[in-house]
């Protein structure tokens, strides 16, 4: 039997020949291509389909809307949770002892090597409002607000690095390349005003995040979408004043010119990317008109100024706290803002944590006290949702770099235990959500992480963070990739 | 191992069910249309429902075997499983008599009682008829006043834990409806020992754990509800005090007054209106879109509308085609414009629930005409010229919640007498100050 079947395979090999081959050639090479031609077949986007005449046109919510803008306050550099909101008694009683090996054991920390010492919190602490809310000497203006605010007390990361955990917060994910929360919120819904930018950065502190701009980068969105980031000294965005011997209506002609000839190309070429080309330019245009006027604090009011503590002209984390609320009230739709300087090693007395923190504090804690209440007084901070946080934590124990103590008092990153707050835009009123063990160290109930502070500010903006999706590479992203769990507990 | 044949008992049972009454329309059908069918067919259905129920009484027994249930329920339902099989076998024999029939409508009675008691088991004794007697919380006047395991514990145990915890059903050994049963705990311990409550363990467990009560898919606790049962637990779980006579924090405090009825209730009103209205005309937003105003629908489920007013003058053909949307506008945003055509229209916008008229041209003499704004919740008039004269013609808007006069023109010292006016809305008149808490105060 077996003989047959072979006799018979041979058989066939001969009479395979070279013209054979290439008949078979033709159809299944053919069909290849032809299959490649259909699938690459420009996919629609399926949610929300991207109008390139005018990506930035408002969109409708996937639900009603509790809140219609963000103003994200970063503290860059990881403020310690120990000196403002998450008071440990325990842990100043185990001041200068060793920190026990159970704490140390199978863990990684950036700086401490060997056996660091406990250290207890520098600040004193009280309870504050109806809420009974403990707050620090650190924050002595912010307990104006304090049953305005909503505390996470147990947000988790898994990364002790700042780049990383910046991006895992901003973006998502942990490595470069997705698109920021901004970015996102600004591609799913859209921009209320037509004369300024959706999603606006501002810088303060010295220095950009350490993850650089790609924090506030629109990654695999059209460009559109990523932050602007407006300066604030000289003009808050480049290149918006006409240049020298150039007069406005030469300005507008040439730039009428330029899309006349554009549209004459899309005429021809039928590339809906040349459309959107000519709505930039038209942004542009008007947001010389606009940009200037929004963006100039010195027309507040004198008792605005004093109650934000601002400095006109200066480079400062309260000038842009209230650029920030100018922003919002005049409908752009993400404002984040980035202070730098938080990184309280303890390495010199700009970063110990009772000299240099407390620096920082004094200028965050005015500034964020007066934007939530000066929200409140016009009636915004129902639609304007407030976040306010860092990347990770701090340790309880000292930081020893390289086995020795610091030249000054200070903590090193912390993973696995941190405080963040919200306020407005839907989010309950005073509560507590998560707790940390006696002396601060790990999340022991309420555990969130920034997929989950992401679910929720999606929420919030009438999103569902499962829905906001972009076709990219094959295959369906979204913000908080395949985690994500809104955050119920403070919800209003 | 033989437990796992119990748990086909769920799947088995609808066999019978679903053979039987085949078998009693075949039945019926035969007797209407005076037809004759081959008995073979008889033979074959009643074959199928008694080897069907006689498997279902078997692992019914081996479930029942494994505990967990309130007799008196399953014994009943267990005889009359026994009862239908065995009324299955006397059909079997005497299906070709002419009374036949009547053995075949005493099954039919036999087997939906049965399958009721069943159901009854597993959803809960008041599944039935949940919607037609959701059990009413009696209002709570004052809060404080009232007995905290009566009027507070016990309705919310009775809510979200009675359907297993209670005489029909006791889940893991354990019951919820009676003080003795509560203090007795489950088989895995005590429920409401004040240091280690495995209650408000298993509460407080994230959703997706496998021992989170209530378990998946059934209605959960409210933040409010756990802060009681923490509350009355963590004070020693007494079962006669009232509210006031137990300590309570500040966030004890909050969820109280959750409780309470009337003004203070924190239940949070959904946006949108359940009253429907038509869908917004197609070309009226058109043509508004195409005036640079942002017109949105609020969400995709509803037919009404948010529109965003900038500064720029309406004109007619916009105006007209905001009459046509009148009914559609929840909320209106028009911050800064100072025109007066728009604010004309305001008042005819019937279901206009948020308005934002912040450093717009409106004027008292405006406000005339709001009175007919009767689902008006929030008004902001900073920045504006309105007046507490003004203000005034809006005290018959019973559900306005909020006024924001910021900035305005409002006379602060007129604030006691126009608050009386507005017994049950708030009127923001800004102006806030920060002060600095007093450092001395601190402990450390």
């Amino acid at each position: 039997m077996e003989k047959i079947f072979n006799e018979a395979y041979l058989r066939k090999l001969a009479a395979d020949t070279r013209r054979n081959f290439l008949k078979q050639s033709f159809l299944s090479l053919g069909s290849l291509a032809l299959g490649s031609l259909i699938s690459c077949e420009r996919k629609v986007s399926n949610s929300p389909g991207v109008d390139l005449s005018n990506p930035l046109a408002p969109q409708m919510p996937h639900f009603a809307p509790k809140a219609k803008s963000v103003i994200y306050l970063h503290m860059a550099g990881a403020p310690s949770q120990l000196e403002l909101f998450d008071y440990k008694p325990e842990l100043d009683k185990l001041d200068g002892q060793d920190c026990p090996q159970s704490f140390l054991e199978g863990k990684k920390f950036a700086f401490i090597r060997g056996v660091p010492k406990m250290l207890a919190s520098q600040a004193k602490f009280r309870q504050f409002g109806e809420t009974g809310t403990y707050l620090s000497n650190y924050l002595p203006h912010l307990t104006n607000v304090v049953d305005e605010l909503s505390f996470l007390k147990a947000v988790t990361t898994d990364q002790f690095n700042h780049a990383p955990a910046q991006l895992l917060m901003q973006t998502g994910s942990a490595r470069l390349g997705r698109p920021s929360m901004g970015s996102w919120v600004t591609y799913g819904l859209g921009s209320e005003n037509n004369n300024l930018p959706a999603f606006v950065v501002l810088t303060s502190g010295g220095n950009n995040p350490d993850a650089g701009k790609s924090i506030w980068g629109s990654g695999f969105l059209p460009s559109v979408y990523q932050g602007v980031q407006c300066r604030s000294e000289g003009d808050p965005v480049l290149f918006i004043q006409d240049p020298k011997g150039v007069s406005r209506d030469l300005r507008k002609a040439s730039i009428d010119a330029i899309n006349k000839i554009n549209l004459e190309e899309y005429k021809t070429y039928q590339d809906p990317e040349i459309l959107s080309r000519i709505s930039q330019y038209e942004l542009a245009y008007r947001m010389q008109i606009s940009v200037p006027e929004v963006m100039d604090i010195n027309s507040e009011p004198a008792y605005i100024h004093e109650l934000y503590g601002t400095e006109p002209g200066k480079t400062s984390l309260a000038n842009n706290i209230l650029l920030a609320r100018k922003l919002v009230e005049n409908g752009v739709r993400f404002v984040q803002i980035y202070d730098w300087g938080w990184d309280s090693h303890g390495t010199d007395a700009d970063l110990a944590i009772d000299i240099g923190l407390k620096t920082k504090c004094k200028n965050m804690d005015r500034p964020v006290t007066a934007l939530i209440m000066d929200l409140k007084q016009r009636g915004m901070l129902d639609d304007v949702l407030v976040v306010w946080g860092g990347e990770f934590g701090r340790t309880p124990m000292a930081e020893n770099r390289e086995g020795k103590p610091n030249a000054f008092k200070g903590r090193d990153h912390h993973s696995e235990a941190f405080t963040m707050f919200m306020a407005g835009g839907g989010v309950a009123k005073g509560v507590t959500h998560g707790e940390t063990d006696e002396i601060g160290y790990s999340s022991i109930a309420g555990k969130v992480n920034a997929h989950d502070i992401q679910a929720t500010i999606l929420h919030q903006l009438g999103m569902n963070h499962e829905n906001l999706t972009y076709e990219f590479q094959g295959r369906q992203f979204r913000l908080t990739d395949t985690e994500g769990k809104i955050i119920k507990e403070i919800l209003g | 191992m033989i437990q796992f044949f119990g748990k086909f008992h769920p799947l088995l049972v609808h066999l019978p069910i679903g053979v039987f009454i085949f078998g009693v329309f075949l039945k019926g059908y035969v007797a209407f249309k005076k037809q004759e069918i081959d008995e073979h067919i008889f033979k074959l259905i009643i074959a199928a429902t008694m080897i069907s129920s006689f498997l279902s009484v078997v692992t019914g027994l081996i479930l029942f075997s494994g505990g967990d249930y309130e007799k008196d329920t399953v014994l009943f339902h267990r005889n009359m499983g026994i009862v239908f099989t065995a009324v299955s076998i006397l059909i079997y024999i005497f299906n070709q008599k002419r009374w036949s029939i009547v053995i075949w409508l005493f099954g039919l009675v036999v087997l939906l009682f049965t399958g009721h008691l069943g159901g009854n088991l597993t959803h809960g004794e008041d599944y039935l008829t949940l919607e037609l007697s959701k059990p009413q919380r009696k209002p709570i006047a004052n809060v404080q006043e009232a007995k905290v395991f009566d009027d507070l514990v016990r309705p919310i145990l009775e809510e979200k834990c009675w359907s297993c915890h209670s005489s029909k059903k006791q889940k893991g050994k354990l019951r919820l409806d009676e003080k003795e049963f509560i203090l007795k705990g489950g088989k895995n311990g005590k429920c409401i020992d004040p240091l280690n409550s495995l209650l408000l363990e298993r509460l407080n467990l994230p959703d997706g754990e496998e021992e989170h009560m209530p378990p998946k898919g059934k209605p959960q606790l409210s933040n409010q509800e756990k802060q009681i049962l923490d509350w009355w637990i963590k004070n020693g779980a007494d079962f006669n005090k009232k509210a006031k006579e137990i300590s309570q924090t500040p966030a004890d405090k909050k969820a109280l007054l959750s409780f309470q009825s009337g003004e203070n209730s924190t239940v949070s009103e959904s946006i949108i209106p359940e009253k429907k209205v038509s869908e917004p005309s197609k070309t009226a937003l058109e043509i508004l879109q195409k005036a640079g105003l942002v017109v949105n629908r609020i969400s995709p489920e509803t037919n009404y509308i948010t529109i965003t007013v900038f500064e720029n003058k309406l004109q007619e053909k916009e105006i007209s085609a905001l009459k046509e949307l009148k009914k559609n506008i929840l909320i209106l945003i028009a911050r800064g414009h100072k025109d007066k055509n728009l604010i004309a229209e305001i008042g005819n916008f019937s279901n206009l629930r948020k308005l934002n008229l912040a450093e717009s041209g409106i004027t008292d003499d405006d406000l005339n005409k709001f009175s007919s704004l009767a689902e008006l919740r929030v008004i902001n008039l900073g920045g504006t010229a309105v007046t507490e004269k003004g203000l005034l013609n809006l005290k018959t808007l019973g559900k306005l919640k909020t006024i924001f006069v910021y900035n305005s023109k409002f006379n602060k010292k007129q604030f006691k007498q126009l608050k009386a006016q507005f017994p049950k809305t708030r009127i923001d008149t800004g102006g806030y100050q920060i002060s600095q808490s007093d450092s001395s105060k601190f402990v450390m």
